[in-house]
């Protein structure tokens, strides 16, 4: 049973992609390919990069993941879910800086959970600023979230990590059709992914700790 | 599309053999059956993100079935700061010409298409310039410092990307209409929709509480 059950998670999606209905791998980042569509807990869907409206000197970035999830999904124990920072030195090009030494990185991981039962980690997020890395660990399940957890602020940061709303929206059928190169309409327009929910990893960190303003940032999805 | 379906069904099946097949395994390896990855025998990079639609719609080469195309998961396997150009500059390139023909103008220059597909083709981030103001209640930020880099002109926020801007609205008209072009124009392109299920919220962790269970 709980192996089609895995069947049903990894396969339906497959099939509806493939018989060439508007699905959500027309959205943002969902679902971008054959593997991605079988690997949910890696298959990244959006990145949000933006300064805190609470605290103008913190930097939000947000990487969601699994856009099929509900409140027992999990993360990956064997991902690494990785914010890859890197200075942009010339404003004209936005060429980020191709010294991985200048690279900072945020790098979360999880132990824990059972499949389709119980969504509960243990979640650790390394922050690689330079210096000494600095650790972060908590539970993505707590009292005061529905199906999340995170940890209180820490020295330089604070993390979310658990099951949220997907903020991604957009009319399927329309982003078909645009995709083949027709002309669209305003009117009528209908949230494909109305009730879709993703797994999310956010992270608020001081502004202080980066290496400049201008900065080139990326959310990526490494299997151990 | 009857091709397709075949395909499809025959793939199901083997999925279906193979999720089946692991059931002895998860008998035996606790560590697997804990596991929703006990599909999945890979190691390495899966997936990045940054650019909004960088792989379905700017991309791809096919609109059947777009993760069926074979580039979408060495795209996405690629480092993100370390892409091969040459594997993607030419899909990049003949995409953004069908999308800049859509209202049957040519509103990208030589010059801003040849940096945009460079840029596509080699790396995959968003930018933000976190001295510059981000307007959480009225988002409009996203590809504002591409979009200004590619005309020459300064920027004026901080770029990046927060969770209630239309960023597909964005997309579009960059891609019809060019780097000067905004979803605020009179005329601009809209898919009609303009909010998520739930809008994100101005407090951490700022995206709304799941939706059902």
């Amino acid at each position: 049973m709980k192996a089609m059950k895995k069947v049903a998670t990894f396969a339906l999606p497959l099939l509806a992609v493939l018989l060439g209905a508007p699905t959500p791998s027309q959205a943002s980042d969902h679902a971008d390919g054959l593997k991605t569509t079988l690997d949910l807990a890696a298959a990244l869907t959006d990145l949000f990069t933006y300064t805190s409206p609470k605290n103008p000197d913190k930097l939000v970035m947000i990487m969601n993941v699994h856009g099929l999830a509900n409140s027992t999904s999990r993360f990956s124990n064997a991902v690494d879910y990785k914010f890859r920072i890197r200075p942009i030195d010339d404003a004209k090009t936005l060429t980020p800086s191709a010294d991985p030494a200048k690279e900072q990185s945020i790098v979360c991981s999880f132990t824990g959970g059972i499949a389709f039962i119980d969504g509960k980690q243990r979640a650790t997020c390394i922050f690689d600023l330079g210096g000494a890395p600095q650790r972060i660990s908590f539970d993505t399940r707590a009292p005061n979230y529905s199906a999340g957890g995170a940890s209180p602020e820490q020295g330089i940061a604070r993390v979310f990590a658990g099951v949220r709303s997907d903020p991604w929206f957009l009319d399927l059928g329309k982003t078909v059709a645009f995709d083949k190169g027709q002309h669209i309409q305003k009117a009528g327009g209908s949230n494909g992914l109305h009730g879709q929910n993703i797994l999310s990893i956010v992270v608020e960190i001081d502004k202080s700790k980066l290496n400049g303003p201008l900065l080139a940032i990326t959310a990526q999805t490494v299997r151990k | 599309m009857k091709t397709t379906k075949i395909f499809a069904l025959g793939m199901l099946s083997l999925l279906a053999a193979y999720g089946c097949s692991q059931s002895d395994a998860e008998d035996t390896t606790p560590d697997q059956a804990d596991s929703e990855d006990a599909l999945i025998g890979f190691k390495g990079s899966v997936d990045h993100v940054g650019v909004v639609e960088a792989t379905t719609i700017m991309l791809t080469t096919t609109t059947i079935a777009p993760p069926l195309d074979s580039a979408l998961d060495s795209y996405n396997q690629s480092d993100p700061f370390r892409i091969a150009p040459a594997n993607y500059r030419d899909a990049f390139a003949k995409n953004l010409i069908k999308f800049d023909g859509i209202d049957g103008k040519t509103d990208w220059t030589a010059d801003q298409s040849a940096k945009w597909v460079a840029r596509m083709s080699s790396a995959n981030f968003q930018v933000i310039d976190t001295s510059k103001p981000c307007n959480f209640d009225d988002p409009h930020t996203y590809l504002e410092i591409e979009r200004a880099a590619l005309l020459g002109t300064d920027y004026k926020t901080c770029g990046g990307r927060m969770p209630n801007e239309d960023a597909l609205d964005v997309t579009m008209n960059f891609l019809v209409r060019g780097p000067a072009a905004s979803p605020a124009d009179e005329g601009a392109i809209s898919d009609g929709v303009d909010q998520a299920t739930q809008k994100s919220d101005s407090a951490f962790p700022y995206l709304a509480d799941l939706n059902g269970f």
